[in-house]
């Protein structure tokens, strides 16, 4: 080996230096879908532009099903298929996803609005369910029909209706519902109706031919100067507290965000709230930490970014309400972000136009995107801004994400280095919205399975 | 020799490993080391680079005062008058008026502090604008001073300044009291009518903004001509516009009045001055509950507008005011986000702009000047920026303890630091800029050495006024 074969190898690994030299917060360029951490495991169309809407998984691996809302969306084109209802689709295979239901609501045509919205799966005396929330509009059938019901248990044979919850209370439907395994043993169903609170409903009564029965409970928007000219919940996270053994609601409405506990269904206590932010008129969606000290929030217009709230001073008794976030985070400032689900540190976000985003509140202050996918690359020239990823889900045991956009379908993702979530593996109570629907939320709080 | 060459080997490639090592690290952690380009996370732009090679630093004057004490600015128009004004609050509250003749060796030339500085409570003077009238020229400055202490009801002060750079000949000429309305002015703006009288609007403790004639407060008048309210006052809301603008729009030969404040920004048709009519609101848009400051451009067709508060995270919205409507029609109220968005950070927020078609100067608190270039309103970009600001990005100092509280990345509330208030000089293009902290700024943009409307295809509109002739002189647009 002579001195010049020497620099040759030494010119070589100087650019393999560079290589490793690459920053790490380098940016996918513009042809580049997703960041190299994202796999897509499975894409599946499921119908026409804008129809789509939540999407739930099942959290146990054996019953690998996945369920989609149906919908009819503003701004999408005249000639569009009516097709408001449920998917139910089989992911035994994560790569092979395959639709085996198409459920439909009765006479089309007849019905008018949105259709189907929010889904949730539930177990009860041993048999497993799906709750689909619905929003039809006046001038058709079923303007007050909120939710109704599916016995999913032989779901690879059957799709049984079980279930309406529908009457005067229910006007308007559901815009999103919410399953709760209560540390009382019940399992409860969360729902938002056009009036200053939520509903709660007995899901136990409701399967056993109880429905009359079954509204147990409401949890109201408090009323004050920041909720004046009607008041309403639009969507709400309710998780057992493990330091307090408290069931606590997070509901995100009129005027901003309130955290209830709601352990004494009747009684709710308000606990702290979250009003006068600059920039929020009316809470969306309001997710906190397993530990319930942070709270991600989100408002729902084009430059809204999420907003992190350290709900401490609140619930010490130092504040009774807090109006300033502690940091916040956006994918992209020109747009905005749907629903999110927490698995601390991670947040999984449907980010509409910018598809399935992940970023971490490890330091909540300074909140980190740490991956992303882009669901929907169509147009975006006329097209409203409330488009692409609705629902994003993760399935606990091994890490699988799903993200239903509301043009392109189902989603299944996975993510390098996340296979899976307990938040005791992260000095966490381990909470999120995955509920134990065999021993409830003060087994599962300290449960590494 | 073959022990040599790899000596050499195994060293070069230690060398390599290491430095590899090394740069991805420095990168990851953002340590700068004196790298002239590596952005220093505490300030947001690298070493010695606050602004882009297209802004010259004309010159820099530090002003006295108490931190965050400097609020807006004002330039004579007049190339034969080169002065110009910023207002103080807080403390030894009034004026400073600064002598631009040498631009690039400006001087404060004139200084007033209210009577017992030590005794007054609340902000004290915020906005300060320039008139002429019967062949004087006039500053007014706004003020607001709390209960408790002298001069509550204390609107404005106009001061004769026609004397100047003679600072012994500045005599303060009224003072206008709102005894009724405690609290005094936030925003003025002065404005020569197309009837020929050169007006004041103040906004009030109230629902209304204040009309007045300023030959009449000068000869002893205080009482306003006329009132502007807004259109669904809030019962919550003590002072209901935060600022407005005033312009002439020739193709209707109108003189319209663009205010910000409760629900959102409206216009009003004031050529009428006794019986203003409201013409557009833009009301319902996300994420702004009251508007702060509302511009038009030259010709009315968009305005541009910033919520109140200027909260962290809010870009300047931009807003088509003659959407289509059914049958063609043009709707009296808009509705929606605006037809585009411009933000200088995802962590900032701006605060006043001055509009000259198709630029827009805007001080932008924390991110300084910025230069944005609305051509195409829907894709408004920047173009030139400086950053004013002495001191860590984004931090957050209690303006009456003067202590830092967040000195983090994310303050996440109102920003008050940085550039307040922005002007800019037609005739020649200047660009002066009042920062809370550090004081006065005058720059030039590159290739902008004065702005003509008629220049761009627009008429010859914007806050400059014409004194003398009035704002309905003939245009000439290509």
């Amino acid at each position: 080996m002579n001195i010049y074969h020497v620099l040759k190898i030494a010119l070589a690994l100087i650019g393999i230096g560079f290589l490793f030299a690459r920053p790490v917060s380098a940016q996918e360029n513009a042809e580049k879908r997703g960041s190299d951490n994202i796999t897509v495991v499975a894409h599946l169309p499921l119908g026409e532009f804008r129809t789509i809407s939540d999407v739930e998984v099942e959290q146990s691996m054996s019953r690998p099903y996945a369920y989609v809302g149906r919908q009819l969306a503003s701004g999408r084109p005249p000639e569009t298929r009516v097709e408001r209802g449920m998917d139910v689709i089989d992911i035994h295979d994560p790569s092979n996803p395959k639709v085996i239901h198409r459920w439909r609501i009765e006479d089309p045509d007849l019905h008018v609005g949105g259709g189907g919205k929010d889904i949730k799966t539930f177990s009860w005396d041993g048999r497993h369910y799906v709750v689909l929330s619905t929003q039809f509009g006046q001038g058709g059938p079923d303007g007050d029909l909120g939710a109704i019901i599916f016995d999913v248990t032989d779901i690879s044979d059957t799709l049984t209706e079980v279930a309406r919850i529908q009457g005067p209370l229910e006007r308007g439907g559901f815009h999103n519902i919410y399953v709760y395994k209560h540390s009382n043993g019940r399992v409860l169903l969360f729902a938002t109706v056009s009036a200053p609170h939520a509903n709660i409903y007995d899901l136990g009564y409701v399967v056993e031919g109880r429905v009359d029965e079954a509204l147990v409970a409401n949890v109201p928007v408090p009323e004050s100067s920041q909720t004046r000219g009607g008041r309403g919940y639009h969507d709400f996270y309710t998780g057992y507290h493990a330091d307090s053994e408290q069931d606590r609601f997070y509901g995100g409405g009129t005027g901003g965000y309130y955290v209830y506990n709601v352990t004494d269904l009747e009684n709710p206590e308000l606990l702290v709230s979250l009003t006068g932010i600059n920039g929020v008129r009316r809470g969306h969606t309001f997710t906190p930490s397993p530990d319930g000290r942070y709270v991600v929030a989100e408002t729902e217009y084009q430059y809204a970014p999420l907003r992190i709230f350290d709900l401490k001073p609140g619930l010490d008794g130092e504040v009774v309400n807090i109006n300033r976030p502690i940091s916040a985070w956006t994918p992209n400032w020109q747009n905005l972000v749907h629903n999110h689900e927490v698995r601390w540190p991670l947040v999984f976000v449907s980010g509409y136009r910018d598809g399935l985003q992940v970023f971490t509140l490890q330091d909540p202050k300074n909140p980190k995107t740490v991956g992303h996918y882009d669901t929907d690359i169509g147009p975006e020239e006329g097209v409203p801004i409330t488009n692409g990823a609705w629902g994003v889900d993760v399935r606990n045991s091994d890490g699988l994400i799903l993200i239903s956009d509301m043009s392109t379908g189902l989603w299944l993702f996975r993510m390098e280095g996340f296979k899976g979530w307990n938040g005791l593996d992260w000095g966490m109570p381990n909470i999120s919205s995955e509920q134990d629907f065999d021993n409830g939320p003060a087994v599962q709080a300290i449960t590494r399975q | 020799m073959y022990k040599m060459s790899l000596m050499v080997l195994y060293t070069l490639t230690l060398a390599v490993i290491v430095s590899g090592l090394t740069v991805s690290s420095s990168k990851a952690q953002v340590t700068c080391f004196g790298d002239p380009t590596c952005i220093q996370p505490e300030t947001g732009h690298a070493v010695g680079r606050p602004g882009t090679p297209n802004i010259e630093v004309v010159s820099h004057i530090p002003l006295p005062g108490q931190r965050f004490s400097h609020a807006d600015i004002e330039i004579e128009q007049d190339l034969d008058r080169p002065f110009a004004y910023i207002a103080q609050r807080f403390g030894a509250s009034g004026f400073y008026a600064i002598s631009i003749k040498d631009e690039r060796n400006p001087k404060v030339i004139y200084r007033y502090i209210v009577d017992d500085p030590d005794l007054h409570l609340g902000t004290g003077c915020l906005d300060v604008k320039y008139a002429k009238a019967e062949g004087r020229y006039y500053l007014v400055v706004s003020c607001q001073f709390g209960q408790g202490g002298p001069d509550s009801d204390l609107g404005a002060m106009v001061f004769d300044v026609t004397g100047l750079p003679d600072a012994s000949t500045v005599k303060k000429v009224a003072d206008i009291r709102v005894p009724g309305l405690i609290g005094g002015f936030h925003n003025i703006f002065t404005y020569k009518h197309s009837n020929g009288r050169s007006l004041l609007l103040a906004t009030t403790q109230s629902k209304d903004a204040f009309i007045y004639d300023i030959a009449q407060l000068v000869a002893g008048n205080e009482d306003p001509v006329s009132a502007i309210s807004v259109p669904e006052p809030s019962a919550t809301r003590s002072r209901q516009w935060h600022d407005m603008y005033v312009g002439f729009l020739p193709d209707a030969e109108q003189d319209r009045f663009y205010g910000a404040g409760t629900g959102g920004f409206h216009v009003f048709d004031m050529t009428d001055v006794e019986n203003p009519r409201l013409l557009t609101s833009v009301t319902g848009v996300p994420g702004v509950q009251n508007g702060h400051t509302f511009t038009p451009t030259p010709d009315g067709r968009y305005g541009i507008g910033m919520p109140e508060p200027t909260y962290q995270h809010s870009p300047v919205r931009f807003f088509d005011l003659q959407p289509d409507g059914p049958g063609g029609s043009t709707p009296n109220v808009v509705r929606g986000s605006g037809i585009g968005a411009w933000i200088a950070k995802f962590g900032g927020a701006t605060h006043n702009h001055e509009i000259r078609w198709p630029y827009v100067f805007i001080s932008a608190q924390d991110d300084g000047l910025q230069i944005v270039n609305m051509t195409d309103p829907t894709r408004p970009f920047t173009v030139g920026y400086y950053n004013t600001r002495q001191g860590p990005m984004l931090i957050e100092i209690n303006p009456f303890t003067g202590v830092g509280e967040r000195p983090t990345q994310a303050t996440t509330g109102n920003i008050y630091d940085g550039a307040w208030g922005v002007d800019v000089r037609n005739k020649d293009g200047l660009i002066v800029v009042s920062d809370f902290n550090t004081g006065f700024w005058a720059f030039r943009l590159e290739g902008f050495q004065g702005w003509n409307g008629n220049d761009w295809g627009m008429p010859n509109i914007s806050s400059a006024q014409f004194w003398d002739d009035g704002p309905n002189l003939p245009q000439i647009i290509n």
